[in-house]
């Protein structure tokens, strides 16, 4: 049994190659996305008074972009590190939601631990919305490429971050919300079942943040639920089963 | 160095929600129903994700960040193209930044 699954799996070295260069060339816009923001952390983290190593590590470990800059946040108005740990555990509660749809998407006979790490809103998004079975070396490649960006873009601004004019930055800020936006369209032109899931969440999370709800992860999860409910339970799906 | 157990307990819990699911579903097993569930995840990510923190993408500036969007959702549909649709939309929001 796992011999058969071991052959029908197996990929030949050049197939796995390819798929890993396909990797990092769609992680070309995350990467792009990531560097402006990994900068601003960098140069805030710098502000909060951490070393150049504990920057650089925080990075290098946690590799979550909202939980670290609410870390800082927290650790200026001088919060306790297991209110700060807590909080991180919250505000990523998404991605228990992400992780097992990826894993869906994934072969048993491929999970393999590492690529969990790789998860993260963006890679997520552009890994789950491949046509097809998720491809490891794939997963490895757009992995690679955002964690780059992540880590050298925060080593880079706690060194050069206040030289950088703020326009260029700022003009960045909308370079990951133009990727969801360019990942969401098709699809949901095509499906209108889609476009009311994705609606329904969005919907649902505005409305959330307009009730004033403080930690971010939490509103996902909850908009997240909210939306895949709706496609779930109200909608017949293509199946039509329902 | 009180701040590198911090580091290490985000690191912890961030890895754990990452990790968990990830190697214990096992998809033979999962419902019908659940699959569905899982499949259309990605898209209510995206939809959470997107609304409304896109109208606070560029700071204060609404209107820069509301053009940006604008931008590439019309670039999306026409070029279907990521890269595109990005380098298009930055450009349209660095412009209105830069004239207002």
């Amino acid at each position: 049994m796992q011999k058969n699954e071991k052959v029908k799996d197996s990929m030949s070295s050049t197939a796995k190659s390819t798929q890993f260069k396909q990797g990092i060339y769609r992680g070309i816009p995350i990467f792009i996305g990531y560097f402006p923001i990994a900068i601003a952390f960098g140069l805030l983290a710098r502000e909060s008074g951490l070393t150049y190593l504990m920057t650089v590590l925080f990075s290098v470990m946690v590799y979550a972009g909202a939980s670290q800059f609410i870390a800082l946040n927290l650790l200026q108005i001088g919060a306790g590190g297991l209110e700060i740990v807590f909080t991180t555990l919250l505000v990523n509660l998404r991605h228990l939601l992400m992780s097992a749809s990826l894993a869906a998407k994934l072969s048993k006979r491929t999970k393999i631990p590492i690529l969990a790490f790789g998860i993260t809103d963006e890679t997520f998004s552009v890994g789950s919305l491949q046509p097809g079975k998720l491809q490891p070396p794939f997963f490895l490649g757009l992995s690679i490429i955002s964690y780059t960006s992540w880590v050298c873009g925060t080593a880079f601004g706690y060194v050069v971050g206040t030289i950088l004019p703020p326009v260029l930055q700022t003009g960045f800020g909308i370079a990951l919300y133009a990727m969801f936006i360019a990942l969401l369209v098709p699809s949901a032109v095509k499906s209108s079942r889609v476009a009311l899931i994705a609606l329904v969440a969005g919907g649902t999370n505005t409305l959330i943040n307009h009730l004033g709800f403080p930690v971010v992860g939490l509103r996902l999860v909850f908009a997240i639920l909210a939306g895949t409910l709706v496609g779930v339970y109200l909608l017949p799906g293509k199946e039509g089963k329902q | 160095m009180n701040f590198f157990f911090v580091i290490l307990g985000m690191f912890i819990v961030t890895y754990s929600s990452r990790l968990l699911p990830f190697i214990t579903l096992d998809i033979q097993r999962i419902p019908a129903k659940m699959k569905r569930f899982l499949e259309a995840i990605p898209y209510a990510a995206l939809g959470a994700l997107i609304f409304p923190e896109v109208f606070y993408a560029v700071g204060e500036n609404v209107v820069a960040a509301l053009v940006g969007a604008l931008t590439a959702f019309f670039a999306a549909l026409i070029t279907r193209n990521v890269v595109i649709t990005i380098v298009v939309s930055v450009a349209a929001t660095s412009l209105v930044i830069f004239l207002s």
